[in-house]
């Protein structure tokens, strides 16, 4: 006898004993994939909730231009502008009722970007969505959308910072 | 499709039962043979010469297990061409090892008696299977009728390659043990 012919007689064994020997292939199931299915159902979830938390807690810090809605030059400012003693100006929108209160001050803050003439200005603190400004002795009307006073105020400085001083 | 059909349709030299045959056990008769040959070529050409030696054998043959009736054509036709080529030098599958390992069993001694037919020598090989343990004979049956790896033995087993590796060897020192008792050495 010889390797071979040993090698050759398993060729001989018994039906029962070669299918008995056969792996076992495993079979799905379904605690097998429970405890990965879970988890990973559990991540996506986690990362679903987590994206849809506020974030900040409160206003979304945005550019003020989202607020304001355009600059117009104005000629005439329309209704007629009183001035008081003061120098404040009030300005009464007779369609929305908002009164507009811009104060004309010759300015020297802005002495260094050329404007000769600043306007500062003082707006009725329940609303903000106006205001008259004259930048080198010419009128604009800022408006914006703005349903709260600091954010008004701080856009109408935004358009007047970044877009008038370019009249 | 079960195997009683298949085999039904062979008696009634059905074509459709080579087509059945090889959906059913293309996979597992190449993996046999690519197991001693360890060339996709050389398997691929067993596997179709096992359709149509099943072809030519059935009928007379009604086998019980179509799986276990084509694993020993394929097996066998494997072991053929591995003999018939210079494999010795082109493969480096588990050929060498198995066979070395089952020198072991093989009485160095000269004075064997007679060799008894392949068969004869199969059924008693599975009556020393069967005194192993069920995981020990597997175990057995994987390596040298599969001609599985250790490697692979051990990861269907859940043990160690070693664990696999001293098992292996202790059965083998049964079987000639067996062997020599029952004369065959």
């Amino acid at each position: 006898m010889d390797k071979n012919k040993l090698f050759e007689s398993f060729n001989y064994l018994d039906d029962d004993l070669l299918q008995r020997a056969e792996p076992v292939k495993k079979k799905w199931s379904f605690n097998f994939w429970l405890k990965p299915a879970l988890a990973f159902m559990t991540v996506v979830l986690a990362v679903v909730v987590i994206n849809g938390l506020p974030r900040g807690g409160g206003m979304k810090a945005t550019e003020p231009m989202k607020y304001t809605q355009g600059i117009d030059a104005v000629d005439n400012v329309g209704p007629e502008m009183q001035s008081d003693e003061s120098g404040v100006i009030s300005y009464v929108n007779e369609s929305t009722g908002l009164v507009t209160y811009v104060t004309l001050v010759s300015g020297e803050e802005h002495n260094d970007d050329g404007y000769e003439t600043v306007t500062s200005y003082v707006v009725n603190d329940e609303m903000v969505n106006q205001v008259y400004v004259t930048v080198n002795d010419k009128l604009y009307r800022v408006y914006n959308n703005a349903d709260d006073y600091e954010t008004g105020i701080r856009d109408i400085n935004y358009v007047i910072e970044n877009y008038l001083k370019n009249e | 499709m079960k195997d009683e059909e298949i085999v039904e349709l062979y008696w009634q030299r059905n074509e459709l039962a080579i087509e059945e045959t090889s959906r059913k056990y293309e996979n597992y008769c190449y993996t046999i043979s690519y197991n001693i040959l360890n060339d996709p070529e050389d398997c691929k050409e067993c596997v179709n010469d096992t359709w149509l030696n099943t072809w030519n054998s059935i009928p007379p043959a009604r086998p019980y297990s179509l799986k276990m009736y084509v694993a020993k054509i394929v097996r066998n036709l494997a072991f053929n061409r591995y003999n018939a080529n210079t494999a010795q030098k082109r493969n480096n599958g588990q050929m060498p090892l198995v066979l070395s390992e089952l020198e072991e069993v093989i009485a160095s001694d000269k004075n064997v008696e007679k060799e008894v037919m392949a068969r004869e020598l199969g059924k008693a090989i599975s009556s020393f299977i069967r005194s192993l343990s069920q995981e020990d004979g597997n175990m057995f049956i994987r390596r040298y009728f599969h001609a599985d790896s250790i490697r692979e033995i051990a990861r269907s087993f859940k043990i160690s390659e070693n664990n696999v590796a001293v098992r292996l060897a202790r059965s083998r020192q049964k079987l000639k043990t067996y062997l020599q008792e029952e004369g065959y050495m």
